[in-house]
């Protein structure tokens, strides 16, 4: 049995399972459905995410824990989940196959040579984790301030250790110390941060499993699955997917280029794994220098790790190809270093190294001057219910899109630049697509969410019962009635479909009736009136429908307003239904008008949940005439328009 | 030795087995996992999922025995006379005026997987006269009578029925016999495991048959031909050649609140304009009035409150009237 | 055993190490992850912030009291007024922290009467430091921009020149309260860092009239030690009045009615809008002080319903008389 047997027979198991784990998450209950899948297993695998969220939230939410176990398995055996596991890997290692098969030996070597360009994963690393330690770097930055034993007890460890180089006579080393810890105390003692300074989680931008997650359930299911209705009963659109839909191409064609192009060049978790793997205790390498030099070995190598040379155990992804390839049984997975030396490190300079944590951490600064955490929030950004505050969404978003997915109503839309770069594919509602707006009994998304970024709440805690009747039931926003675009505000048109479809009890939506004249006295000249017709010169009514019920005589305007009902009519002629409550018809000499009964929607903000099925149902079809914006959110207390009473 | 894994050595098959193992494991661990609902597919079944039974469904399928006809895709809901205009909107002022109690609604598909859906509206209307009311106040044109329970008639879509003090309509969604079947088959089934007081509104027996058009019998429950106090009365049309009347008819508490309601009602028709005719020889405790070109008739008998409503001809009326009384008179209060 | 390291052993040596180092970089990874791990996911507001709450700051132990002088100039008004209710040295004692909360609501000048006079805080200041005050402390949260309130009404410079600290709200610096038995003052954010350092507090405001509530005085100048949304509490702008009574207990209050805005408030903006009325009041009783303070703008109590309400609260009596204010006329 060979290991490389067993390796390709893992991968395409976590492959299935990936695929699997896409399949089943439709809201339901059938085995195909998501019952209690756990979908986000590979998610939680992922150690960046865990990593990620652990700087910017200081917990480590639930199932991310099974980020420690690839972690301490990298710790010991190296990058095993990049050749092992991670279904984007294996997608990559197929198609850099593909690509490989009709070239020549010598060039699959060169493709397979270590590039000095390798480095730049560990650039995109350090950047997206300094921006996620950003509160890390200002709590020790204001150590001075918020805990000034702790700092004292700092300086006096560096005065004793200062004084111990300068014992050995390095006063290099004590000046630039002595001037860090100077600079540190006038920092921490002076000012205090922004508000906006605050650390971002943008690992999810590149991070392989939210990547594949997003573009294989926002992008490739609803293109294959269209035709299945066991994945979703209806087509599915997602709007804003044209970016992720064309990365994830470009990275899986790339491969064609050069093998596990995306692994070997952009992906932050290979590099997190690299770093890892510095001590594993086996690693790849030759038992003896003296070997023929044929470098069959390379040319199937993954990583492009150089095993032929020193090897570089970071940029190895355990594909053991090399071994399988070395006719001479020189390569194996060895406790003991290779013969050929190795590089354990990754290859990135201080200066890089430097350049790359400031760039991330001055990143935060420059998405944040929009003002989108403060005054400048943006209304028309509705959150799933339970999701977060904004920051503190933010750091805990890997926008990996299993809330869009699960969504029974297909509500949740990766958001593109609305939000800004920071916001770039995290989930909001938009209730002209899909199907209803977002249903009343449903937690879907907080439960699949793998960071709690939207928190998994209960359907108590939604509908604000029981233990929850206090905080009342969860707001995502509050709908608006555009009396500019209503039917019956603007046209003089009936419609009450937006109050009709309000689902929550009681309703809060409730129309307020009005009459308003459609055909003015001036143009109608009454010829006779009966018992329960009158009629007029000329065609009046020529043009119109007046029998829907809707539409009344209204009585001379000098009285009160007498009105009738019109039952059928002609050109000229109206038959009404006598109201014997009120006084008789009128007689030819009155004034009578036309006149439509409308009932104009309103909305009680104390009631509204933002929902957004009016808005979904509103028939003014384009821009709706009731909409819903992020006003009265619950996640936000600043953001509440009336006080509760 | 320094190599765990080596191109020649035996651990290669070994640590292989190993992870096969793992992959094995694993995938039994995912499986197991599964059990363990999701948090949110546990409130989607207990919303909506006919497999799992909510007590609300266990409560409508205690009313419609369902084995073997119909199968659940809604759970089942419950409206009162507060929230009765959230599933049926306007309508709602029908069954309130009836003095409505509860309405209870479920949607199911046929065994075989079917291309129809239907509703069942199981409206409880506290009595069989209010069940009656809202039945007949309704009756479609195109009902096709049958034998479930009290009263019953069947459309092509739709089947309504009454039984004791069940108002219960079941509609589907397409035009189809089978789903007509099935509700019929389901309609029997309700009526039989439902025991209720059998109270066939029997004052319809007390119309005089000749000239009675066919099922034009209706139980008005309130505002009886626009007089706000004038209720449960029960309407039926006649015809005689070119010649139209509407009986009517309506069991008071006592003698005494039968004269005070016959007041009331003439009172209100010269009130909106009719003019009081003299009392005729055939009828001499009975009040006529001309409104409108048309003829009331307006009496009272016992308990029994009864006349004749815009007839066309005062004889035809008046000759109405008359069988009424007498019928009224043979069957003493009792009835 | 030799001591030259052979291959193998110089192979094992490292070997060792890197397993050493493997096996602590492994107890970190599960120490750190042990003591992050969170089963239950963030709360709703995600960063709770723990809630403050404010001490009683009232002198203990001694009867109401309360002093109208009557004068145009606030400096003698003000002293006169002082003595009379038993001089500044029976309020703050030596070492005593004091905060004056201002009235900077607007960036005004000091002419409009819309916000507390500069001559009055340096003299405040001046007098505490006199009395053995440590430090004073000033401080509002201006509805207009907080730097440029302080500077044009001269709030600024006045604590400057009597050596007085002058905190300019931050984010940081408001932290949440919830005053018991509040309905509308739960979980709100409070100016809470100038609380931290003090153990005096004394409310110095004019008397202004008020478009909403009818009237701002001494109650309603603790809106500013409000932050959030807090226009939201206009809804209902007597209760949470009211319940700002009941949050801040102050050592003492002064109420400058040398110049009343009769009306346009609380902004005013003309000259035309103020009258000379002539009055300080200090009084250890909030409700009092404002009762009388209703009087200069010509209103009674059924206009300013919060004064009642107050009263009602315990927090004090808008039966000003009840406390023998004492009179005092400087000419």
């Amino acid at each position: 049995m060979r290991i490389i047997t067993a390796r390709r027979i893992s991968q395409i198991f976590f492959l299935l399972l990936f695929v699997w784990f896409c399949l089943v998450t439709t809201l339901g209950d059938r085995w195909w459905q998501l019952r209690g899948w756990s979908v986000n297993w590979l998610i939680e695998l992922d150690p960046l995410v865990g990593l990620g969220t652990i700087l910017t939230t200081r917990t480590l939410y639930k199932g991310l824990v099974w980020g420690l176990v690839t972690i301490s398995l990298t710790l010991l055996l190296g990058r095993f989940f990049c050749g092992w596991i991670c279904p984007f890997g294996t997608i990559h290692q197929f198609i850099g196959y593909l690509g490989k098969r009709s070239r020549s030996v010598a060039q699959r070597l060169s493709l397979n040579r270590y590039h000095r360009w390798q480095a730049i994963k560990y650039w995109i690393l350090i950047f997206l984790l300094a921006s996620a330690s950003l509160d890390l770097v200002f709590d020790l930055l204001y150590l001075p301030q918020n805990a000034s034993r702790v700092f004292a007890g700092i300086i006096a460890l560096v005065l004793v250790i200062s004084l111990i180089i300068v014992w050995r006579q390095s006063f290099r080393a004590v000046i630039s110390i002595f001037v860090a810890a100077g600079v540190w105390m006038v920092i921490g003692l002076g000012g205090q941060p922004p508000s906006f300074f605050s650390a971002s989680l943008q690992i999810g931008l590149l991070d392989p499993l939210p990547l594949l997650y997003r573009s294989i359930n926002l992008v490739v299911l609803p293109i294959v699955g269209g035709g299945f209705r066991e994945i979703s009963p209806a087509l599915r659109y997602y709007d804003g997917i044209g970016l992720i839909g064309l990365i994830f191409l470009l990275a899986v064609f790339l491969n064609l280029k050069i093998p596990r192009f995306y692994c070997r060049f952009i992906c932050p978790l290979g590099a997190l794994l690299g770093v890892l793997s510095r001590y594993a205790i086996w690693r790849i390498g030759k038992a003896d220098d003296a070997c023929r030099d044929c470098q069959l070995c390379e040319q199937h190598c993954d990583g492009a790790c150089a095993p032929t040379s020193k090897v570089r155990f970071s940029e190895c992804v355990l594909c053991f190809n090399c071994m399988d390839s070395c006719r001479h049984g020189l390569i194996g997975y060895r406790s003991a270093p290779s013969a050929a030396g190795e590089i354990t490190g990754p290859d990135v300079t201080k200066r890089e190294f430097t350049i790359a944590c400031l760039s991330g951490l001055a990143a935060i600064p420059a998405m944040r001057l929009n003002g989108h955490l403060a005054a400048n929030w943006i209304p028309t950004l509705i959150r799933p219910p339970g999701a977060l505050a904004e920051k503190e969404f933010l750091a805990r978003c890997i926008k990996c899109g299993q809330c869009m997915r699960i969504c029974p109503t297909n509500i949740l839309h990766p958001t593109g630049l609305a939000s800004g770069i920071e916001g770039l594919w995290t989930p909001a509602a938009n209730f002209r697509i899909g199907s209803s707006g977002c249903q009343l009994k449903c937690i879907a998304c907080g439960n699949v969410c793998p960071t709690a970024a939207i928190r998994p709440i209960s359907l108590d805690e939604r509908l604000g019962q029981k233990r929850f009747e206090r905080h009342g039931p969860i707001r995502i926003g509050t709908a608006f009635v555009d009396r500019g675009r209503c039917l019956p505000w603007a046209m003089d048109k009936p419609c009450i479909v937006c109050q009709e479809n309000c689902p929550v009890s009681p309703k809060a939506i409730f129309t307020r009736v009005s009459f308003n004249t459609v055909i003015d006295s001036h143009m109608l000249t009454i010829r006779f009136a009966a018992a329960d017709q009158i009629e007029f010169d000329g065609t009046p009514f020529q043009d119109w429908r007046l029998d829907t019920g809707d539409y009344f005589l209204a009585g001379p305007d000098t009285q009160d307003y007498q009105r009738w009902a019109i039952q059928r009519h002609t050109a000229n002629r109206l038959w009404i239904r006598p109201n014997l409550q009120q006084a008789r018809l009128p007689v030819s000499e009155n004034q009578v008008a036309i006149q439509i009964r409308l009932q104009r929607p309103f909305v009680e903000p104390n009631r509204c949940i933002g929902c957004g099925v009016c808005e979904h149902e509103c028939p003014v079809r384009g821009k709706r005439a009731i909409r819903v914006t992020a006003e009265n959110e619950s996640r936000h207390r600043d953001r509440q328009l009336l006080l509760q009473s | 030795m320094t190599s765990l894994i080596n191109k020649t050595s035996k651990t290669q098959t070994l640590v292989s087995a190993c992870i096969y193992l793992v992959l094995v494991v694993t995938a039994s661990g995912i499986l197991i996992r599964q059990f363990d609902l999701n948090p949110a597919v546990n409130v989607m079944r207990q919303q909506d999922s006919p497999g799992l039974q909510s007590p609300e469904t266990r409560a409508f399928e205690a009313i419609v025995p369902l084995e073997g006809h119909l199968l659940p895709i809604t759970p089942a809901e419950q409206f009162g006379p507060d929230t009765l205009s959230d599933k049926i909107n306007g309508k709602a002022e029908l069954y309130l005026s009836a003095h409505f109690k509860s309405l209870k609604t479920q949607r199911f598909k046929g065994l075989n997987d079917s291309s129809w859906w239907i509703e069942i509206y199981i409206y409880d209307m506290a009595t069989g006269e209010n069940a009656f009311a809202v039945y007949s106040s309704q009756m479609r044109d195109d009902a096709q009578p049958i034998d479930v329970g009290q009263y019953a008639y069947r459309t092509p879509n739709a089947l309504f029925w009454v039984h004791g003090p069940y108002y219960v309509e079941a509609i589907a969604s397409a035009v189809s016999t089978d789903a007509v079947d099935a509700m019929e088959a389901a309609a029997q089934a309700f009526v039989k495991k439902i025991r209720v007081k059998a109270s066939r509104v029997t004052l319809q027996t007390l119309f005089p048959p000749e000239g009675l058009e066919q099922d034009s019998i209706k139980m008005i429950p309130a505002d009886v031909f626009g007089y706000d106090r004038f209720d449960k009365v029960l309407i039926a049309d006649y015809q005689q050649g070119s010649h139209t009347a509407t009986a009517f008819l309506s069991k008071r508490a006592n003698s005494d609140e039968a004269a005070a309601l016959a007041d009331g009602f003439h009172a209100f028709l010269l009130n909106f304009g009719g003019i009081a005719q003299p009392p005729m020889a055939e009828l001499p405790h009975a009040r006529i009035v001309e409104i409108f070109d048309t003829f009331d008739i307006v009496f009272k008998r016992g308990r029994y409150l009864a006349g004749i409503h815009e007839a066309a001809d005062l004889d035809h009326a008046l000759a109405l009237a008359r069988k009424l009384d007498q019928r009224l008179t043979e069957a003493g209060d009792d009835k | 055993m030799t001591n030259d390291p052979k291959p193998s052993d110089l192979n094992r040596r490292q070997f060792i190490i890197r397993s050493t180092k493997a096996g602590a970089a492994l107890a970190a990874t599960w120490a750190v992850g042990y003591g992050l791990y969170d089963t239950v996911g963030p709360s709703s507001q995600a960063v709770r912030q723990t809630s403050v709450s404010l001490a009683d700051f009232s002198v203990s132990g001694q009867q109401p009291r309360m002093c109208v002088a009557r004068g145009a100039d606030r400096k003698k008004s003000l002293a006169y007024a002082l003595k009379a209710v038993g001089g500044l040295e029976s309020y703050i004692k030596s070492g005593d922290r004091v905060l004056l909360k201002v009235n900077a609501a607007f960036a005004t000048p000091p002419m409009l009467s819309a916000t507390t006079h500069p001559i009055l805080v340096t003299e405040l200041c001046r007098r505490c430091f006199q009395a053995g005050a440590a430090n004073v402390i000033v401080t509002d949260n201006p509805i207009n921009d907080p730097t440029s309130c302080f500077t044009l009404t001269g709030i600024a410079e006045a604590a400057r020149s009597a050596g007085a600290e002058l905190i300019v709200p931050r984010q940081q610096s408001f932290r949440p309260i919830t005053v018991p038995n509040a309905r509308l003052i739960r979980d709100w954010p409070l100016l809470y860092e100038p609380f931290r350092q003090v153990n005096k507090v004394i409310g110095i405001t004019p008397v202004k009239d008020h478009h909403r509530s009818g009237a701002s005085m001494v109650m309603k100048n603790w809106y500013g030690l409000l932050g959030g949304r807090r226009n939201i509490f206009h809804q209902e702008v007597h209760t949470i009045i009211k319940e700002l009574a009941m949050m801040v207990r102050p050592t003492l209050v002064i109420l400058d009615g040398t110049t009343t805005m009769m009306r346009n408030g609380p902004t005013g903006g003309s000259l035309s809008d103020l009258k000379s009325t002539n009055t300080m009041i200090v009084s250890t009783d909030q409700v009092a002080a404002d009762a009388f303070g209703a009087t200069l703008l010509g209103k009674n109590l059924s206009d300013l319903p919060f004064i009642a309400q107050a009263q009602e609260a315990g927090i004090g009596t808008a039966d000003y008389q009840s406390l023998n204010p004492q009179m005092v006329d400087i000419s």
